[in-house]
């Protein structure tokens, strides 16, 4: 359906092109180019979450479609997962354009442990995609959802994004797995901790 | 008929919903407040009442898309909140402002919700009966506000035994309306029906007519 409507990407990707744009233009003369790489693609990400992903349900819920999919005979946990596995692979899509534009737009070259890289992304991605989307379905049920999300989203993400951009600068500085383990683990962690227990609370959240 | 009617012991065995003293209050206000009813299979029931009666919230509950703030819903004998896709199994729910996905065919709007009840096969029948075969390969946001609202009760025939609708016959013009209330009578007796509507042409051709006010069953 997305791959119809684009109803997501288009947006979300344009906002990850929007991040490298004035990232580059704002931090052009600065030295130290990992930091800006790391923070321009984890700002990308997160803008995209906070912007496309959020918005998993309360776009159903616009559209006259929730009580449909809330009413299948499944177990409404399937419902989330399918949910953020959408999620997961658009803000895949998402660091991918956006990492290969900001490499090519400033010239800079590849650099550092790709594979680790990838790594965090996608644990990155897998996290924000979990959350935003259980915050969307609280959203929906509350009377200033589009407020709401972003209070409720953005300190939840803080720990994500602080493993993430950390984790990012140090692979693309070559360093040893040592000194960004911790960040991996903490991205691994908060992944099983949210999937977790929104797929346990997900049904109950219907209705409240 | 009268409502109490439903809940003598023999009733109740028979009944594929069954509330019991089911009270969904927001805040202060209760939108429903202690409704107990029972529902026979195959029967056809009209619920009727002014705005802000509880009827949405009634159905809502029933379909397990609410939590009651007391009381119980049974679907088929089922608590929706002890066994979900058990008792949604059993059920179709067609609320006041049900949508479609814009981006999919209505054929696939329909198939969405029929592959989880075996009804795949019953598509282009139930399309038919209301009107929008010759609108099945269209995608469906190119359809009017009539056309949608025909897709819509169409999905909800395609679910569970138990059919749940909320003001079916919004936007709909005379003939879908007749075709919607053959549709409901050519069902009598094979489905379960319970129907929130103003239209007393339907609750005229339903087995018996519930009325809610306030929250209550009058």
């Amino acid at each position: 359906m997305e791959l119809r409507a684009r109803e997501t990407l288009v947006p979300v990707l344009l906002v990850g092109l929007l991040v490298v744009a004035v990232g580059l233009l704002a931090f052009h003369d600065v030295e130290q180019r990992v930091p800006i790489a790391a923070g321009v693609l984890w700002l990308a990400l997160a803008f995209a979450a906070a912007v496309g992903m959020a918005r998993a349900f309360g776009a159903e819920k616009d559209r006259g479609t929730l009580d449909v999919l809330l009413g299948l005979p499944v177990d409404r946990g399937h419902v989330y997962f399918g949910k953020v596995a959408a999620a997961f692979l658009l803000l895949l899509v998402v660091a991918l354009v956006t990492a290969v534009t900001y490499v090519v737009v400033s010239g800079e070259g590849v650099s550092g442990n790709l594979l680790a890289l990838a790594a965090l992304l996608a644990l990155g991605s897998l996290g924000l995609a979990a959350t935003s989307v259980m915050l969307s379905l609280l959203a929906t049920q509350a009377r200033a959802r589009d407020a709401l999300l972003p209070v409720l989203l953005l300190p939840l993400l803080i720990p994500l994004l602080l493993a993430g951009t950390h984790g990012t600068e140090d692979v693309l500085s070559n360093a040893p797995f040592a000194q960004w383990r911790g960040e991996l683990f903490l991205l691994i962690g908060y992944d099983v901790a949210f999937l977790a227990a929104s797929w346990m609370l997900f049904d109950a959240a219907v209705g409240e | 008929m009268l409502p109490e009617a439903f809940l003598a012991p023999p009733l109740v065995a028979r009944s594929v919903l069954v509330t019991e003293g089911l009270t969904r209050a927001f805040g202060p206000r209760r939108a429903l407040d202690g409704v107990s009813i029972g529902v026979p299979r195959g029967a056809l029931v009209a619920l009727i009442g002014p705005n802000g009666a509880g009827k949405s919230t009634l159905l809502r509950l029933a379909a397990g898309l609410d939590r009651p703030t007391s009381g119980r819903v049974l679907i088929a004998g089922i608590d929706p909140q002890q066994d979900g896709p058990a008792a949604r199994s059993n059920l179709s729910f067609l609320a006041q402002d049900a949508g479609l996905y814009d981006a999919l065919t209505v054929r696939e709007n329909l198939a969405f919700v029929a592959q989880y009840f075996g009804r795949v096969a019953e598509i282009t029948r139930v399309a038919e009966t209301m009107g929008i075969a010759s609108l099945l390969d269209e995608r469906a946001g190119t359809l009017s506000r009539g056309e949608r609202q025909r897709a819509v009760i169409s999905r909800a025939f395609l679910g569970g035994e138990l059919l749940l609708l909320d003001e079916p016959t919004t936007a709909l013009d005379e003939d879908a309306r007749a075709r919607l209330l053959c549709a409901l009578g050519s069902r009598r007796g094979k489905r379960t029906m319970l129907v929130a509507t103003h239209d007393e042409e339907i609750a005229k051709r339903c087995d018996t007519t519930l009325h809610l006010a306030g929250g209550h069953l009058v």
